[in-house]
């Protein structure tokens, strides 16, 4: 975390409730991103924590991000900070992320949002009107004040439609999503109930599973781990494992000649025999099937959910 | 051409034990080049530039889609260069305005950042050319990974041509025991979360009949039968070990992934020279699985260079007993 | 050596709104064996076939062609104007269906919505490295290419 240092700007409130932050990098070059992407900003509160906003602002800008925060009744403080700093401001940022990725075969896109939910389409518009390919957005908020980007987004004339609930309007999934050519992608930023009339909707109408594509919110690490005990089955030494670091780094803190590679659970290298515990397995590199036996685990990265685990070295 | 006692002290050497089976072998790449800038710069620019100009359409091709990728790697590759050989490549930036220099070359041009019009070639052949690396760009979609663009002049026994468009696994089709290991399968998994400046490496080897880096498909004819050559009076001389250096590279604004691969060659008389190398190539060819001898195209000369090598291992017997 | 992706049994996906069926001459038998292992005939389908129908079935409308070009023109011309829902289907020689798959996936049909089954293990297109001819042969293991004259050993690794 904490990869690039940034300045604030500029601000500018496009709602009652929703503010942009425009932020300049102080320590070199803004990391570039693609359409869709989303970083963590660090929140330097009593107590330390991570939001992560979506990216609104062009990927081929290569001088400034920015990004969209709604004031959020519920938060725990994150959304209230950001909206009472200055510009001139500095925050660190962690690098871009994509869990919302445009297709770059569709031979149209169709975008759904609502609310807030308009922020990593914003960054797709840029990209889809560069190469030409069509394209709707669809866009639900409850009225043109509370309807951030209403202004910016007139440029597109009738290939954006608004939906405003105080007067009535209502998005009809059916409606839009039926009737469009191969090789549509639909990409959707709404709240649950509506993403599941869509989803129910282009599934009814026969569009397959990889055509539709929603945000996938990276959840941003709050993970407590938990200490446990190591238990060598060879030599019986046990090896204690502090939250904050792994059993490979314990394990070579003990002077362990352990094997790795990758040190990200990615490449099986630092595999070890569990004989006698239960895994939390943290990896992306087992199959469920494998994670499930629970009789190896990868230690840079995996722990134990038991208070200690037999292992065999 | 040779190896200088530098580039031989500097050679990827890739055998960690005295058994090679297939894994998931990936490290991170920490303050280090992605791209090698190394002696044998020019004389690989001037071979390259030769085999495109025989066979463009067989070595070089990027799909409409992957336009934004170009860009992408362009980006990267100049950065690299840049920060790492400042006295040879500069980069400097005037908003989208950007002028490159290319020393060694001997070679500098301005042009507009992401407008493909300002430049000689497109953006990926532009910066390839200019590079020892082949060099893949994927894109990625549908939970996989598509080989969508790619420069390919100094190949292991593959087609560029052949594999366009493929997906992971379709274009690690005949590497035997991998897919039943599940190593594509999870090789897949991890490079579809490499991140944004975070690049991984690993390495691949090989051997090869002369100092020859073009052994592609394509010209399978000029050199396949040059493994019908080797005898223990030649196989110093003629037998190399060959690695290949590869990057994974998250392209940021494409969300694609670039695949660069550095060549390198080397001979056993040149090998030799380290004892350990000698050692550890010895009991790695004597364990090799008969598939993978075979899939590596070493059938024809396998039991020569291990004969060879056993009469260079100071003690092979001594060598078996540790390992 | 592994061959991959390996051309399967084909599967009707209902969950499609619209089914296109692409076949080359007799293997539409294969077709009929596939619809006859269902427990209803989808809706909307519409079938192209090249050559004369073996058995021609009342329930089934086909529309036939005098070569596959002709029926390419007339795919495209389906493709260009279809909508999302459709399902396509090849069923035919190994040539004829990853030629028609090529087409398929060119209107941005996924793997998702396509599905294939061959009917031949006979003729397939050997790809020669040197020259880069597309050669039509019969199951071999080895053989000269037409166009440059080399001899090939045939791996068993598909291109798109
Ligand atoms: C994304 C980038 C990659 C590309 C484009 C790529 C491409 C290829 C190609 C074209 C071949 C030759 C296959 C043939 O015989 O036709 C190959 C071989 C192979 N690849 Fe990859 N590969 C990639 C990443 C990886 C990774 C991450 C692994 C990790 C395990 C891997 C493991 C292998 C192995 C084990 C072989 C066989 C090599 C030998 O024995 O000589 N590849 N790859
Ligand atoms: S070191 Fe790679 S998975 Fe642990």
């Amino acid at each position: 975390m904490n990869e690039q240092v940034v300045r604030v700007v500029e601000i500018e409130k496009l709602t009652p409730r929703i503010k942009r932050f425009r932020l300049v990098s102080v320590n070199g070059k803004l990391a570039s991103f693609s359409p869709g992407s989303h970083l963590a900003v660090e929140i330097p509160l009593a107590k330390r924590q991570y939001n992560s906003y979506s990216l609104c602002s062009s990927p081929y800008q290569t001088n400034f991000y920015d990004l969209a925060v709604l004031l959020s009744e519920n938060s725990r403080g994150g959304s209230e900070y950001l909206h009472q700093i200055t510009t001139g401001t500095e925050l660190k940022l962690g690098l871009p992320k994509n869990s919302f990725a445009l297709n770059s075969l569709a031979r149209k896109y169709i975008l759904i949002a609502g609310g807030i939910g308009i922020t990593p389409l914003i960054s797709m518009l840029f990209v889809i009107t560069r190469h030409q390919i069509p394209f709707e957005l669809h866009y639900a908020a409850k009225s043109p004040t509370e309807c951030a980007f209403y202004r910016f987004l007139q440029q597109y004339g009738d290939r954006v439609k608004f939906y405003f609930s105080e007067r009535g309007n209502r998005l009809n999934p059916k409606q839009i999503l039926q009737e469009q050519p191969l090789g549509t992608h639909v990409y959707l930023c709404v709240p649950q109930s509506l993403r599941e009339d869509c989803r129910g909707a282009a599934s009814a109408l026969g569009y397959p599973k990889s055509a539709v594509h929603r945000e996938l919110f990276g959840a941003v690490k709050t993970n407590k781990f938990k200490p446990f005990t190591a238990v060598l089955a060879r030599s019986e030494q046990r090896i204690d494992v502090p939250q904050d670091k792994t059993l490979l780094e314990a394990l070579e803190a003990a002077g362990i000649k352990a094997n790795y590679s990758c040190r990200a659970g990615g490449c099986g290298a630092c595999e070890v025999k569990v004989i006698e515990g239960e895994i939390n397995h943290l990896d992306s590199y087992y199959s469920p099937a494998e994670k499930a036996e629970q009789n190896r685990i990868l230690t840079c990265i995996s722990r134990a959910k038991s208070k200690q685990l037999v292992i065999d070295l | 051409m040779t190896n200088s006692p530098k580039a031989i002290k500097n050679f990827p050497f890739p055998f960690k034990s005295d058994a090679y089976m297939y894994s998931v072998n990936i490290q991170p790449v920490t303050n280090e080049a992605l791209f090698d800038v190394d002696e044998h710069y020019h004389g690989e620019i001037e071979e390259r530039d030769r085999i495109l100009q025989a066979d463009k359409s067989g070595r070089y091709f990027a799909f409409p889609h992957m336009k934004d990728a170009q860009w992408d790697a362009l980006e990267i590759i100049m950065n690299d260069l840049a920060d790492y050989y400042p006295e040879s490549f500069t980069l400097t930036q005037e908003g989208d305005r950007w002028t490159w220099l290319n020393k060694k070359l001997n070679l500098e041009d301005t042009f507009t950042f992401l407008d493909e019009t300002t430049l000689p070639y497109e953006p990926f052949e532009y910066i390839s050319r200019q590079v020892q690396e082949d060099i893949i760009l994927l894109d990625q979609r549908e939970g996989d990974l598509f080989l969508d663009a790619g420069i390919l002049t100094f190949p292991a026994s593959w087609s560029l041509d052949f594999d366009a468009g493929m997906r992971f696994e379709e274009f690690h089709g005949p590497v035997p025991r991998a897919h039943e290991l599940g190593v594509f399968k999870k090789a897949k998994a991890f490079l579809m979360r490499v991140q944004i400046g975070k690049p991984w490496t690993r390495l691949n080897w090989t051997m090869t009949v002369n100092r020859r880096l073009d052994t592609s498909l394509e010209t399978y004819a000029d050199w396949g039968s040059d493994r019908n050559t080797v005898t223990l009076d030649n196989c110093g001389e003629k037998v190399h070990l060959r690695v290949e250096v590869q990057r994974f590279v998250r392209l940021p604004r494409s969300n694609g992934l670039m695949f660069p691969i550095h060549t390198y060659l080397i001979s056993l008389e040149e090998l030799v020279t380290n004892p350990d190398w000698t050692r550890r190539l010895y009991q790695v060819l004597k364990n090799l699985p008969p598939d993978l001898v075979e899939y590596k195209g070493l059938s024809l000369y396998h039991h020569t260079v291990i004969t060879w090598l056993s009469q260079v291992v100071d003690e092979p017997e001594l060598a078996e007993f540790h390992s | 050596m592994l061959s991959i992706p390996q051309v399967t049994k084909l599967q009707f996906d209902l969950s499609g709104s619209r089914h296109l069926i692409c076949v080359e001459d007799e293997a539409i038998e294969i077709v009929y064996t596939r619809m006859a292992e269902l427990k209803r005939i989808p809706e909307n389908l519409q079938i192209l076939q090249t050559g004369a129908t073996v058995i021609s079935r009342k329930d089934l409308k086909v529309e036939q062609f005098d070569s596959v070009r002709n029926l390419k023109d007339r795919l495209r011309e389906i493709l260009d104007r279809a909508m999302m829902g459709m399902r396509f289907y090849g069923v035919g020689s190994e040539r004829f269906v990853w030629d028609l798959n090529r087409c398929a996936r060119s209107f941005g049909l996924s793997e998702e919505e396509i599905s294939l089954e061959t009917s031949d293990r006979g003729s397939k297109n050997i790809y020669c490295a040197n020259c880069q001819t597309i050669n039509c042969v019969d199951n071999t293991d080895v053989f000269t290419c037409y166009s440059c004259g080399t001899k090939l050993e045939v791996l068993e690794h598909f291109s798109r």
